[in-house]
């Protein structure tokens, strides 16, 4: 209630300064390049479940030599059967959800396209489908467009389309969807023609001295979303009366004609518009400095709204000390139906939950910390995630650790009386117990090894940097990412950009770490192997002990290693050591023997794959609390179980 | 007539505690010596590594992983242990209950162990036929819980459904059919009635004495809770030093204790209600012998314990 009074209190606000048109970030200046520029115009049909409309799209040539294509992703149409890209490599079956039922494909066609503002200069017969990543000849995701004459370096071209898209039953977060009690749901996301992103010499991975530019407009894959160019967008959608509408940017106008409304919405400073539209949903407000949050809620999770603005809120505060400012003045979150949950637009994000989720289970907050850093990894530092997916969703799922274990402590993943398990925990234990050698970070998101997506691009990086943090202490490691978003914010950074600004933030080289760990395949993995004392005192002689402790490298990654041995009284000491070695003896000399020997003893090297064997204690030391605190649970249980069968039987 | 057959049971309690003690000590007995294979694996692999008393204060999921991908597939000898044990278990269970039966029937003193050897092998052809009926139960059960998932879509439905109504209508059914159970027992035991008559009298029981069913209840509830309460104590513990184990254990145990007695009182009230019921059906047969006596139509074969006054209470 607390909300919507809020949210009343705002709309009348509004219509009393109705000439007051809403920014949608916070700056006066453009914040991007903005290469393109979008102005769509377009009306949901319910029942055929088509989005049709016009759209004006503007691309500026960055580059200094003339180009004579364009390139547009028309990912709508990974879902127009099961032989696109999409389909094959997902195994018609995307997170869980599988493209089946009635109606269940989409597609979109582009029914017109021609030069802006030029009589008959119809470019609709120049459309070409092309398959840049894999050849495949029924993969209709990516066309190219050959115009009849070239644009000049810094010159803009205008181009009118007309398109169709038919949404499919929901799959990969795009579609339709009829949820039990028959009211329908659309999320109209990656469904318009959009441009690839024409890279000049110097940009990203293109050599400086490269002749021209190069189009980069990848298929799209199971396991990659986006890659475009800043721009702005101003788009006027038309649904029913009685829906309510969510959608990147602000909204800015809206009229109703008919039994149909229209509302016109502006985003700046973006690369992709993604919206919302259902009878069903609960829209509740609130504010965070400059971001007016709205939450579109399915009214049988009206209790969780709480919840989701908390999450996002605290994500909003921590990226924006972390990383730096969210420039926008809008947030939209969705909670979608089915398949459509946690996904990533700019300024909307779809979170996700169920009815009655106990406050235990975190699943709500971690979706939503997830999708709303997203903004700034993927949103705001926006690398080319079909070639580089841990630039994505590998430093967000870092963030998402970081934000989740600062908010919601030890308990963060699970919060279980007697069993927490912290995301830092989980996202290791996804990484250091699935294969941990096979495949690397780098790696372009279709080549990566069957089932190793997950691990390679969220588990693993996110332990690897919370390593690299460790190693280079929270002090550098937030400057390196203060740095990486003042120097790339809306721009493409790449991992070597991302490593350049690590080196230069701490002073220290660092291809040691990234070679092994994102190149690289290589394993952490370190044990203590003995304990030895010798008591080298002569008789009558006070005691004095010559102690070893001999270590092993037992996989291929080196990493410096630090080793703390305790005395019998109790004290402790430190000794490091480079790591290389495959068996190494740490030598001391004391009155004291050693009783325990304890690699990493801060637990700063969370990609060690095994954690148990870095510690050791003497025979005389040993403890068996921990077998006897299990085994009189185990017999508890079983007295349980016992019980029970009595009830049975 | 709920009270007094409920305080009978408690009576039967008082005057036998030892018959919960036995019930008590075998199973805990059984799941000790089980239980010592987790403490021989866990401690071969963490006593000495260290962790052991951060791990005893703290559950540690990274420590727990190493240690669960180390043992590996030794836990599994651990668990398959129960496939064994769990039906004898079970069996134990049929033929101590038509001990305890025996046992708490009546006035006069009997051995539980009489019981066990005269009726054990009857009372577990019972047991089969319920198993039977059990598997029928669940079969039934789970297509009304699938109707009722096709009906109520959504996940509104399906959090009534199956977090809700299934457990209830689960929960439900099993104690019908124990309920039926028991008093097939007692039929058996008391009567003496062939396990075939056995059977169906405990199933016209449950239909035909509303009192049954609460008095069932009644224990139940008392039964839940001393069952739930070791769970309560593990959650709320948080017990690191040796003797902090040993005391939640036994906190535990003292629970468990009181879950056996409260099974000695519930089979006692409701051996007393059948016997009280059979008392009074009986005096429209005043005139003829109490073994033609009975209300059924079979012939049941003569009881030893025939002279008895049949009467646990006043
Ligand atoms: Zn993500």
């Amino acid at each position: 209630m607390r909300y919507q009074a809020v949210g009343l209190i705002l709309s009348l606000f509004l219509v009393g300064s109705a000439q007051a048109q809403p920014a949608p970030t916070t700056s006066d200046m453009p914040l991007s390049e903005r290469r393109v520029s979008y102005t769509m115009n377009v009306t949901l049909d319910p029942e055929t479940r088509t989005v049709q409309g016009t759209q004006q799209v503007t691309w500026r040539n960055p580059g200094n030599v003339p180009v004579q294509e364009l390139q547009f992703h028309l990912y709508l149409n990974a879902f127009k059967n099961e032989r696109s890209t999409f389909m094959k490599e997902s195994g018609g079956a995307h997170r869980g959800f599988t493209a089946e039922g009635n109606d269940p494909w989409g597609g979109v066609t582009v029914d017109r396209m021609q030069l802006a503002g030029v009589e008959g200069a119809d470019l609709t017969q120049q459309i070409q489908f092309i398959r840049p990543d894999d050849g495949n000849p029924d993969d209709e995701t990516v066309i190219s467009v050959q115009l009849p004459q070239a644009v000049l370096p810094g010159e803009t071209i205008a181009l009118d389309i007309d398109f169709t898209s038919k949404l499919p039953q929901i799959f990969a977060r795009t579609g339709w969807q009829e949820k039990a009690d028959g009211s329908p749901f659309f999320m109209v996301a990656q469904w318009f023609p959009k441009l690839g992103v024409y890279e000049v010499p110097g940009q990203r991975y293109l050599p400086e001295d490269a002749p021209e530019g190069q189009w980069y407009t990848h298929q799209f894959h199971a396991n990659s979303e986006f890659y475009a160019d800043f721009g702005t967008y101003d788009v006027r959608m038309t649904v029913p009366e009685d829906y309510m509408l969510g959608a990147s940017g602000v909204q800015v106008e809206e009229t109703t004609d008919g039994g149909m409304k229209t509302l016109r919405y502006v985003a700046d400073d973006v690369h992709d518009f993604a919206w919302t539209t259902s009878p069903a949903f609960r829209e509740y407000t609130t504010t965070w400095r400059h971001v007016n949050l709205r939450l579109l809620v399915q009214p049988e999770h009206e209790d969780q709204v709480q919840r989701h603005f908390d999450s996002a809120i605290a994500a909003l505060e921590r990226f924006d000390e972390w990383v730096g400012p969210y420039p926008y003045t809008s947030l939209t979150l969705v909670d979608g139906v089915g398949g459509s949950n946690g996904m990533e637009y700019p300024t909307l994000i779809t979170c996700g939950t169920v009815y009655k989720l106990p406050a235990w289970a975190r699943f709500l907050e971690l979706v939503t910390i997830h999708e709303f850093g997203h903004q700034y990894f993927y949103g705001i530092l926006a690398s080319n995630e079909a070639e580089e997916a841990w630039l994505d969703e590998g430093m967000n799922s870092y963030f998402e650790v970081r934000i989740m274990d600062d908010v919601y402590g030890a308990g963060a993943a699970l919060d279980f009386p007697g069993f927490q398990i912290s995301d830092e925990a989980m996202q290791r234990v996804s990484y250091t117990k699935n294969d941990p050698s096979r495949g690397q970070v780098f790696a372009r998101a279709w080549d990566y090894p069957h089932g190793g997506y997950g691990r390679n691009s969220y588990a693993k990086p996110a332990t690897l940097l919370k390593t690299l943090e460790n190693y280079l202490g929270w002090e550098t490691m937030h400057q390196v990412w203060r740095t990486y978003y003042d120097r790339w914010a809306f721009r493409h950074p790449t991992t070597r950009d991302f490593i350049a600004v690590a080196e230069e933030v701490s002073g220290q080289e660092l291809d040691w770490f990234f070679d092994q760990f994102v190149y690289g395949t290589a394993v952490v993995d370190y044990r203590v192997v003995s304990i030895s004392n010798r008591n080298v005192s002569e008789e009558e002689e006070p005691d004095r002990f010559e102690s070893r402790v001999r270590v092993e490298r037992k996989a291929d990654a080196i990493y410096p290693q630090t080793l703390q041995v305790r005395y019998a009284d109790g004290t402790t000491e430190r000794k490091e050591w480079d790591g290389r070695d495959q068996w190494y003896a740490f030598e001391f000399e004391g009155d004291q023997r050693i009783v325990e020997a304890f690699l990493d003893p801060e637990n700063h090297i969370l990609l060690d794959t095994n954690r148990l064997n870095n510690r050791r204690v003497l025979t005389s030391e040993a403890d068996g609390r921990v077998g006897r605190k299990y085994q009189l649970k185990t017999a508890v249980w079983l007295q349980q179980i016992f019980t029970l069968i009595t009830g049975l039987l | 007539m709920i009270l007094s057959s409920f305080s009978a049971g408690i009576n039967a309690l008082r005057k036998r505690p030892g018959l919960a003690v036995l019930l008590y000590v075998l199973d805990l007995a059984l799941a000790f010596v089980l239980s010592l294979g987790v403490l021989l694996l866990i401690n071969e692999e963490v006593a000495q590594s260290g962790f052991a008393p951060d791990f005893a204060a703290q559950f540690d999921f990274t420590v727990w992983m190493d240690f669960s991908e180390q043992v590996g597939d030794a836990f599994f000898p651990i668990v398959g242990q129960l496939l064994w044990v769990i039906p004898l278990w079970l069996m134990w269970k049929a033929v101590a209950h038509v001990g305890l039966v025996h046992a708490l029937r009546g006035d006069a003193i009997r051995p539980f162990w009489d019981g066990v050897g005269r009726f054990g092998l009857r009372a577990m052809l019972l047991a089969l036929m319920y198993v039977v009926m059990l598997v029928m139960a669940v079969v039934g059960l789970g297509l009304v819980i699938w109707i009722l998932n096709q009906l109520w879509g959504g996940e509104v439905g399906i959090f009534w459904v199956n977090f809700v109504l299934a457990p209830i209508l689960v929960v439900s059914v099993f104690a019908v059919l124990d309920l039926m159970h028991d008093y097939s027992r007692i039929a058996l035991v008391v009567d003496e009635q062939a396990v075939r008559d056995a059977f169906g009298t405990g199933i016209r029981w449950a239909f035909q004495h509303g009192q049954a069913s609460w008095l069932y209840l009644l224990w139940f509830v008392v039964a839940a809770v001393l069952w739930l309460l070791p769970f309560g104590f593990d959650f709320a513990a948080t017990e690191a030093t040796a003797l902090g184990m040993w005391v939640l254990f036994l906190v535990q145990q003292a629970a468990m204790l009181g879950r056996s007695a409260a099974t000695v009182g519930w089979i006692g009230s409701e051996t007393a209600f059948y016997e009280t019921i059979r008392l009074r059906e009986m005096p429209l047969y005043a005139d003829v012998d109490e073994e033609e006596a009975a209300p059924w139509s079979y012939e049941p074969p003569p009881s030893p314990d025939a002279d008895d006054p049949g009467l646990a209470m006043a």
